[in-house]
């Protein structure tokens, strides 16, 4: 294997990786908090690339490549929404009882899906990059599409501003309080209820960018937020729950490995073996690669 | 072993756990011989608790080591510390939930846990055993419903009721009397000094009426330490102890950290 | 052991569908014996999920090694002595793979149906069990192991026939399998399976094994404290689980005549675990009469609007979980002998997490 190829590889990885981790972010999140997992977060990645379609549609003709700046702020409020009144109907009412929230959830996937299908047919429906990433880099041998250049910048700073929003603010420092203890918090006047919906709304927003990204690189389709919660879970996994750092540098991980792997080997049996490597890595280190510790985590 | 009846039962032997950077105890030794009583008490965050974490192999020391009768146990599973007869009862009731008070007390009276030595019935003598503890308990009218359905009370009493079912050598008490009224407080000292003598006890509280019923010797812990032992009524009068208790302004706000 | 009103239900039940080959016609017939094949597999999930509290979402992994087992012995009878099963000679495949090679044998073959599924689903559980992975971590494991077998199925043409599966069988035991007489035959042999599952099943929970199981459920640390290995008790209810979708697997491919990847899937474990919660997962009569009772549904809708079936579908997961947590079962009950898991609708904070950790 030449150098071209594999550093080829690579950056398909990143890119791969960019869009996992903008999708694990919010599962992290929420799952950080609440104990939550939401089956129907990859959905929020689906409804943040249809509504790239709809921007392209309706903003194209007039507004031209500009369409792309409609496309974020409606991909991110709409997906918020839909996991607000997600939070608000579903979500809250199972506190306690993960398993049974995961098993909502993933009615509630079913039902987005072919509300899809029949809102846009089971082919995917094609987003045109704007014209100004139409174009690649070329490093010494290597292509870089300029479209999976600009992905990984997204992610980057989607990364940045979680990390400011976290790390920085008061909402974040409340997060981080009710995650270290929620009756703490609570008697400390964090209003936890109004926070879990925020945060919980604010990671389907995050993915619902990332379905942005996703429609430039490729069409949008019914299943594909399906194709990508097995990773992004993954990513939660080998990161360490509520571990921002720890799912940035599994998604990385888990990018590259796929990448090289497929270059290898087939793309099917790559990805079986990724899975199999993510339960065999389980056995080293069951907490992930950064685990929290926090008294209120012991029985996650 | 032939020299058990000197040895200590329960062995700790300059035990250190840190959380972090935090150790919630530091070279802590402590010895208790057979058969014996021993109260411990210590102002709140001063490792009781995590002592006895550390004794059943829920938590591991980062030094030291819990001896059990003369064996080594602090790397042992947790079930196999079990299987050896110490048993604790913890702070919050632990009674299992989905089983009926009975069926709590069987399984607690079993001594075959193993995965396919538990398809045996339980055996008349259990059984027998079972029912005496369920009216020493007062809980003969209740045995048939689900243990979740109980009153927090007598959910108290199972779980004791279960401590006694499981007959251990060694038996851990933490603060067994919370949310306990004064009779029943008193009913339940009456209960572990008749324990005592077969049994090995270690109990923790903070009810020092409680403890003074249990006439036993006090084992005082202070930021995971050993602080002083001896009997209630010394320690009472030992200014030391009771500055630890009510605190300088800037010790009580390190005990809350 | 006077028998519970449940035990007298199932039995009136299974005597009734006993009979059900001398007043249903051949299509209802087959109809029947599948998804009565399938009720194997909810029996299992009753024991894993609803007793043992461990939600495993890939179950169709232990069904998928059943069926696949039977099948490559189907397949290698039904191919001329010599030759190479068709698919392998299209996908240029020149010898028989040497996993296949045992399959040759009907004795060796029943032999793997009844240990293979076991055997991994014991695996699996060791390999999470031991290192005390719980909760939604577990179903998201089973769910990636699914996945990834599904995968390679999907992916190994030449030694798995890849989506189109395996088929095209004619005999098993030396019995033609496309006579009427059949599957008259295999009704009873699946409605015996289903009663030996239930039955066997019953009988198991009921000793203290069920109870540990349930203490468990409930409480793992407080059993553990109590002197039990919760790993063991678990793996052994996983085992037992896969043994039971290992067992549905192979029957369900003898029914249909085929089995592909496509009928293993996340879809078919996740289908199997709604129709257990809709009739009670902690009751075998209920997720095995849900399963059922599910499927004919499924059947009838289905075949009328394929569209409105995944509209339905969604909001059965949605509405069992919050408004039937416990299934019809629980409904039924007249004594809720279940426990309720934690239902804390409009309490400020999730509490368990906080009680469990005083532990
Ligand atoms: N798993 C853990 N992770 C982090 N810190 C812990 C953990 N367990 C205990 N601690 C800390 O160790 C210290 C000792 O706690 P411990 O529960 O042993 O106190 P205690 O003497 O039992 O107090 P109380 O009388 O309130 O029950 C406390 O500061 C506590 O916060
Ligand atoms: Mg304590």
């Amino acid at each position: 294997m030449d150098f071209t190829f594999i550093a080829g590889q690579l950056f398909t990885g990143l890119s791969v990786a960019s869009i996992l981790l903008l999708a694990a972010l919010g599962l992290a999140l929420s799952f950080g908090l609440m104990r939550v997992i939401n089956m129907a977060h990859g959905e929020f990645l689906m409804v943040g690339g249809y509504l790239t379609y709809l921007a392209a549609q309706w903003a194209g003709p007039t507004l031209g490549d500009g369409y792309l700046w409609v496309a974020f702020p409606l991909a991110f409020l709409g997906s918020a929404l839909l996991g607000a009144v997600m939070e608000f109907t579903v979500i809250r009412r199972l506190y306690g009882r993960p398993l049974d929230t995961l098993l909502a959830t993933f009615g509630i996937s079913l039902i987005l899906q072919q509300a899809a299908r029949h809102l846009f047919g089971s082919t995917g429906v094609p987003v045109t990059a704007p014209t100004w990433l139409s174009g690649a880099l070329t490093v010494g041998d290597v292509t870089l599409p300029l479209v999976r250049l600009f992905v990984i910048a997204l992610a980057l700073a989607v990364l940045g501003g979680m990390w400011w929003l976290l790390n920085r603010s008061r909402f974040g420092m409340q997060v981080r309080a009710v995650n270290a203890s929620r009756e703490m918090a609570a008697a400390l006047g964090v209003n936890t209820r109004a926070l879990d919906l925020l945060v919980f709304a604010l990671g389907a927003g995050v993915a619902g960018v990332a379905g942005v990204g996703l429609a430039l690189i490729a069409p949008v389709n019914p299943t594909v937020g399906a194709a990508y919660i097995v990773n992004a879970f993954l990513v939660v996994v080998v990161g360490g729950v509520g571990s921002v750092l720890g799912g940035a540098a599994a998604a990385v991980l888990l990018g590259f490995v796929t990448a090289l792997a497929e270059g290898f080997t087939s793309v099917s049996l790559a990805q079986a073996a990724l899975l199999l490597l993510v339960v065999a890595f389980l056995q080293w280190k069951p907490r992930g690669l950064i685990p929290t510790t926090s008294r209120a985590l012991e029985d996650a | 072993m032939p020299s058990e009846r000197t040895e200590p039962l329960l062995d700790v032997r300059g035990v250190t756990v840190a959380f972090g950077g935090f150790k919630a105890l530091t070279n802590l030794s402590l010895q208790v011989p057979p058969g014996h009583l021993r109260v411990l008490i210590g102002p709140n965050g001063a490792g009781k608790s995590t002592l006895l974490d550390t004794i059943i192999g829920k938590v591991r020391p980062d030094s030291g080591e819990v001896r059990f009768a003369g064996r080594v146990i602090s790397r042992l599973p947790e079930h196999r510390v079990a299987g050896l007869g110490i048993c604790r009862k913890f702070q919050a009731p632990g009674v299992l939930e989905g089983l009926t008070a009975r069926e709590n007390l069987l399984l607690a009276a079993r001594r075959d846990k193993g995965v396919l030595s538990i398809l045996r019935p339980p055996t008349p003598a259990e059984q027998t055993r079972a029912d005496e503890l369920l009216d020493l308990t007062g809980l003969t009218g209740r045995a048939a419903i689900p243990a979740a359905a109980l009153a927090h009370g007598e959910k108290q009493w199972l779980e004791i009721g279960m401590v006694v079912a499981a007959d251990p050598r060694l038996l851990l008490l933490d603060e067994p009397t919370a949310g306990m009224t004064a009779q029943e407080t008193a009913q339940t000292a009456a209960l572990i000094q008749t324990m005592a003598g077969r049994h090995t006890v270690l109990v923790i509280d903070h009810d020092m009426h409680f403890v003074d019923l249990l006439n036993a010797p006090v084992t005082v812990l202070h930021q995971g330490q050993v602080f002083r032992e001896g009997d209630l009524a010394t320690l009472r009068a030992d200014p030391a102890v009771m500055e630890i208790y009510l605190g300088r302004p800037r010790e009580a706000a390190h005990a809350q950290a | 052991m006077k028998p519970s009103p449940g035990a007298l239900v199932t039995l009136a039940l299974l005597l009734i569908l006993a009979f059900a080959p001398l007043y249903l016609g051949a299509y209802p017939l087959t109809l029947l014996g599948r998804v009565l094949a399938l009720s194997v597999a909810a029996v299992g999930v009753t024991v894993v999920w609803g007793r043992a509290g461990i939600l495993s979402l890939g179950q169709g992994l232990f069904f998928g090694l059943g069926g696949y087992a039977l099948a490559m012995h189907l397949k290698l009878t039904a191919t001329p002595p010599g030759d190479l099963p068709d698919f392998m000679v299209y996908n240029g495949v020149e010898r028989l793979p040497w996993f296949w090679a045992p399959f040759a044998s009907a004795p060796l073959t029943l032999l793997a149906v009844l240990t293979l599924p076991a055997a991994a689903a014991g695996l699996v559980a060791w390999l999470m069990f031991r290192r005390r992975i719980t909760g939604v971590y577990v179903s998201i494991i089973t769910q990636a192991l699914l996945l990834a077998f599904v995968t390679w199925l999907n992916g190994a043409q030449g030694l798995t026939s890849g989506t189109n599966g395996i088929t095209d069988f004619q005999t098993f035991l030396g019995i033609d399998l496309r006579s009427p007489g059949t599957t008259r035959g295999l009704y009873w042999v699946t409605l015996a399976a289903v009663a030996l599952a239930l039955g066997g099943t019953a009988a198991l929970l009921r000793t203290p094994f069920g109870q540990v199981l349930t203490a468990i459920r409930d409480n793992e640390n407080r059993t553990r404290f109590l002197g039990f290995n919760p790993a063991a008790f678990k793996i052994a209810a996983f085992m037992l689980g896969g043994l039971l979708a290992g067992v549905s697997g192979a029957l369900y491919t003898l029914h249909l005549g085929t089995i592909s990847p496509a009928m293993i899937g996340t879809a078919f474990s996740l289908e199997l675990v709604v129709w257990v919660a809709l009739g009670g997962r902690a009751s075998l009569l209920g997720s095995a009469a849900g399963l059922v009772l599910g499927q004919l549904a499924k059947d009838r809708v289905s075949s009328a609007a394929p569209d409105a079936w995944l509209y339905v579908m969604g909001a059965l997961f949605v509405l069992v979980v919050l408004v039937l947590p416990q299934g019809v079962a629980g409904l039924l009950a007249r004594r809720p002998r279940a426990p309720q898991p934690p239902l804390q609708p409009a309490a400020p904070s999730p509490v368990p997490r906080e009680v469990s950790d005083a532990l």
